[in-house]
C-alpha cells in the first residue's frame, strides 16, 4: 500500500463531479447546492472497488443524467492502474471520511483554475 | 511556517529538572509582554518598584542571546543594573528607578528579589490543566457556573463575556490608583543587531507606558512590527494584520483572566497579587472586592439588554447567582426545571405545544430555574437571527518549532529547543494568552459581538485573509517559535426552523467541534484537511470560505437560503 494522497482523493471527486451532467435542466432547482449534494453522496457512497464506488455515487446523484467522456475514462483507468485493490479501498475510506473538506478544497481550487486568481 | 501568524515574542522556555539536572527544555506558550504583566501583578505586593520590575524584568530576552555552555543552551537576558537604570529612567516620576533596575538585573540571583520569589514559588510548571489548589496561589476564582444543560452553559457564556469587561475595569482601577499605570503599549520591532547593542526605549506620559522593544531577528523578518496594546476601556479585543504590521488590542483582563472547564462547570479565574509578598494580601483583598462588585455589574448589564420585564428581571437577579453557580435539585414536591431538572420557580410558556425538541425536555411541565428562564427568553427574542455564542477557552499548544531562519541566522549551530518531541508547556500564567490565541482563531471568522455577546459569521467579503490563513493553519509565531494550537471554546448556537426550537442545539466545550453547522459541524479533522489551502491566494480563500459556509451550513438559516 502506497498511502493515500490528497491529490488522488481530489482526482476521484473531480472525476465523479465531471460525470454528472449538471447542465441538464433536471438539475435546475438544485444546481446551486451541487457541492453539498456531492459531499453528501460521497460520504454515503459505497463500493467493493473504485469503479463500483464511482458508479454508485454518480448514479445516486444523477440517475441517468451522466456524461462519460474519453478523458474521464482515461483518468479512471490511470487511477485504477496506479492503485492496488487495497489502496482503492483505502482511497474510498479516505474520501468518505473527508468528503466535506475535500469538496471545499476542490471547489476553491477550481475557482483558481477558472481564472479566479 | 511560512503562513504562521506573527503574534508576539516568546516569553520563556521551561526546564524540567530531576535532582538539579536539566532533563528537558521545552517551549512554553508564553508571550513576553503578557508574561511580564502577569509577573508584575503577582509581584505587586512588594510595591510599585516590584510592579514595574515585573513589567520589564525579561525585556532583554528579545535580544535572543542564546548561548551554549558545555551541553546546555541558556537564554542570557540580564544586563547590568546601570543599563536597566538608563532604560527605566523615564519612569522616575512614578517609581524609584534604582530599586526597579536592581530588581530587574538580579531577578535570577537574589532569593529576596520579589520577581524571583513569584517566579519560583508561585508559578509552578504544569503539564496538565492547573488544579484549583495550585491556581489559588496565583489567581482568584471569580465565578464558577454549572453548565449541566445547554441553557445553563449559554447563560454562563454570556456572563463570562460581560465579566471580562468588568474585570478589566477592576484591574485598570488598581493599576491606575496604586501604580500610576493607565495603558501599556509594547511595540516589537524586528531588526538585525548584536545582542544587547540595542536597548528598549521606554516612555511614560501621564500613565501611558510605551516600550519599543528591538527584537533580534534574521533578515527575512526585518521590518516586522508587532504591537500589543493593553487598554483600560476597550469593549472587545481586536487584531489587525497589514503587510508586516500586526496590531493586537487587548484589555488588561485578556492578559490576566481566563475561563477553564471543570466537571460540569466553567470557572473564571483572574490572576491576583501573591499573598506572600509585602502588601500582597491587602492588594489581593482589594482586587477581590472589585471582582465581586464586577460580578454584580455584569449581571445587571446582562439583564439590562435581555429585554426581560423589570419585575421579572428583579426576580431573576435575586435567584440567578446562586442557581447558576450551583445546581440545586428540587426537594420532594417542588417543581423541576423542564430544561435541566433543577429546582424551578419561573414559568416559561403557556403550554408544551410550542416545543419541538421533546427529547430535550427533562421534566414535562412549563417551569424553569432562573438560568434556564433567562436563556429561554433571550433565545426566544433572538431566535430568528441565528447567532452563535462563542466564548474562547485557553487553546492547547500541540507543537512548537523554532524558525529555520532563526536556527540558521541567529543561534547558528545545533539549537535543540525543544529538546524532546513533547508538546509545548503552559502554566496558569499562560492560560490567558492561550485563550487569546483561541480568540484570534475565532475572530478570523466571526463578526464583533452584539450587546449580548452573540456573534455571527463574517461574510466572505469581510474575511481578513491573513487571519483566515491562521484559522486554517492554526499556526502562530511567538518569535522564534511557531506554535500550532488546538483552539477551544464554549459554544452555544441555534438554527431557525420556522418553528420554535426551544433549546440551543449545541452546547459544547469543545476542542473537536470548531463551529456548529446545520448540515454538519466543522471539526478539527476537517480543518486539517482544509489546511493546504493556506498557500492559495485571496480569491481562492474567499471562495473556500464561501463554499465552506454553504456546505456545512455554518450560520446559515433556512430563511436566508430559500
Amino acid at each position: 500500500m502506497n498511502g493515500i494522497r490528497d491529490e488522488d482523493a481530489k482526482e476521484l471527486i473531480d472525476i465523479i463531479d465531471s460525470m454528472v451532467n449538471w447542465a441538464d435542466r433536471a438539475f435546475d432547482a438544485i444546481r446551486r447546492d451541487k457541492w453539498k449534494i456531492l459531499a453528501r453522496r460521497l460520504m454515503a457512497g459505497s463500493g467493493a472497488d473504485l469503479q463500483e464506488f464511482v458508479q454508485n455515487v454518480v448514479r445516486d446523484i444523477a440517475g441517468d443524467k451522466i456524461i462519460i467522456s474519453k478523458d474521464v475514462g482515461s483518468r479512471i483507468n490511470k487511477l485504477l492502474e496506479r492503485l492496488s485493490q487495497e489502496d482503492q479501498q483505502e482511497l474510498i475510506k479516505y474520501v468518505k471520511r473527508r468528503a466535506y473538506p475535500l469538496v471545499v478544497r476542490l471547489a476553491a481550487e477550481r475557482s483558481r483554475e477558472e481564472g479566479g486568481e | 511556517m511560512e503562513h504562521a501568524l506573527p503574534l508576539g515574542v516568546v516569553g520563556r522556555t521551561v526546564e524540567l529538572r530531576r535532582d538539579r539536572t536539566v532533563i528537558a527544555n521545552l517551549v512554553c506558550l508564553s508571550e513576553l509582554t503578557q508574561h511580564q504583566l502577569s509577573i508584575a501583578v503577582l509581584a505587586s505586593g512588594a510595591g510599585k518598584e516590584a510592579f514595574y520590575a515585573g513589567l520589564f524584568h525579561d525585556v532583554y530576552k528579545s535580544a535572543m542571546n542564546w548561548r551554549r555552555k558545555r551541553y546546555k543552551w541558556s537564554w542570557y537576558h540580564l544586563v547590568d543594573e546601570h543599563t536597566f537604570k538608563d532604560i527605566l529612567m523615564p519612569l522616575n516620576s512614578i517609581t524609584r528607578v534604582d530599586i526597579t533596575a536592581h530588581q530587574c538585573a538580579h531577578h535570577h540571583r537574589d532569593d529576596t528579589n520579589p520577581i524571583r520569589v513569584v517566579e519560583r514559588r508561585a508559578v509552578p510548571a504544569e503539564l496538565k490543566v492547573p488544579l484549583p489548589e495550585e491556581l489559588r496561589k496565583v489567581a482568584y476564582n471569580v465565578a464558577s457556573f454549572s453548565t449541566r444543560s445547554p441553557y445553563r452553559a449559554f447563560v454562563a457564556s454570556l456572563l463570562i463575556e460581560k465579566l471580562l469587561s468588568e474585570l478589566n475595569e477592576a484591574y485598570a482601577q488598581l493599576f491606575d490608583q496604586k501604580f500610576g499605570l493607565k495603558e501599556l503599549h509594547a511595540k516589537y520591532v524586528f531588526k538585525q543587531y548584536q545582542p544587547f547593542s540595542e536597548n528598549p526605549v521606554i516612555d511614560y506620559d501621564d500613565g501611558v507606558l510605551s516600550a519599543e522593544i528591538p527584537v533580534r531577528a534574521p533578515p527575512s523578518l526585518k521590518g516586522l512590527v508587532i504591537e500589543h496594546h493593553y487598554l483600560p476601556t476597550l469593549d472587545r479585543p481586536s487584531l489587525s494584520v497589514e503587510e508586516k504590521h500586526v496590531e493586537l488590542r487587548l484589555r488588561f483582563s485578556d492578559a490576566l483572566a481566563f475561563p477553564i472547564i471543570g466537571y460540569e462547570n466553567v470557572m473564571l479565574w483572574a490572576i491576583t497579587p501573591f499573598e506572600g509578598l509585602g502588601k500582597g494580601q491587602d492588594l489581593k483583598k482589594r482586587l477581590i472586592r472589585a471582582f465581586e462588585e464586577a460580578k454584580g455589574r455584569a449581571l445587571d448589564n446582562l439583564l439590562k439588554v435581555s429585554g426581560v420585564k423589570p419585575d421579572l428581571a428583579d426576580r431573576i437577579r435575586d435567584a440567578l447567582p446562586d442557581e447558576l453557580s450551583e445546581y440545586i435539585p428540587p426537594r420532594t414536591g417542588e417543581p423541576k426545571c423542564m430544561f435541566c431538572g433543577a429546582r424551578a420557580t419561573f414559568r416559561v410558556a403557556r403550554s408544551l405545544e410550542r416545543f419541538v425538541d421533546v427529547d430535550r425536555i427533562v421534566a414535562f411541565n412549563i417551569t424553569a430555574c432562573a438560568p434556564c428562564k433567562l436563556a429561554y427568553d433571550i433565545e426566544n427574542a433572538r431566535r430568528a437571527s441565528v447567532p452563535l455564542c462563542i466564548i474562547p477557552l485557553p487553546a492547547t499548544p500541540t507543537e512548537a518549532e523554532a524558525l529555520d531562519t532563526f536556527r540558521e541566522g541567529i543561534v547558528q549551530g545545533d539549537f535543540p529547543i525543544p529538546t524532546h518531541a513533547l508538546p509545548p508547556v503552559k502554566t496558569a500564567l499562560e492560560e490567558p494568552w492561550a485563550r487569546t490565541m483561541s480568540w484570534a482563531f475565532y475572530n478570523a471568522v466571526l463578526r464583533d459581538p452584539d450587546e449580548f455577546g452573540l456573534r455571527k459569521l463574517k461574510s466572505p467579503r469581510e474575511i481578513d485573509i491573513p487571519l483566515f490563513r491562521f484559522f486554517l493553519s492554526r499556526s502562530a509565531l511567538l518569535y522564534p517559535f511557531v506554535f500550532r494550537i488546538r483552539p477551544a471554546a464554549l459554544i452555544s448556537a441555534w438554527t431557525t426552523t420556522g418553528k420554535k426550537k426551544f433549546v440551543l442545539n449545541v452546547d459544547t466545550a469543545s476542542e473537536f467541534v470548531l463551529l456548529p453547522g446545520a448540515e454538519r459541524d466543522l471539526t478539527l479533522e476537517d480543518i486539517d484537511v482544509l489546511a493546504p489551502l493556506v498557500r492559495e491566494g485571496k480569491n481562492v480563500l474567499r471562495k473556500a470560505y464561501s463554499v465552506m459556509r454553504q456546505l456545512y451550513e455554518l450560520g446559515v438559516s433556512r430563511r436566508e437560503r430559500h
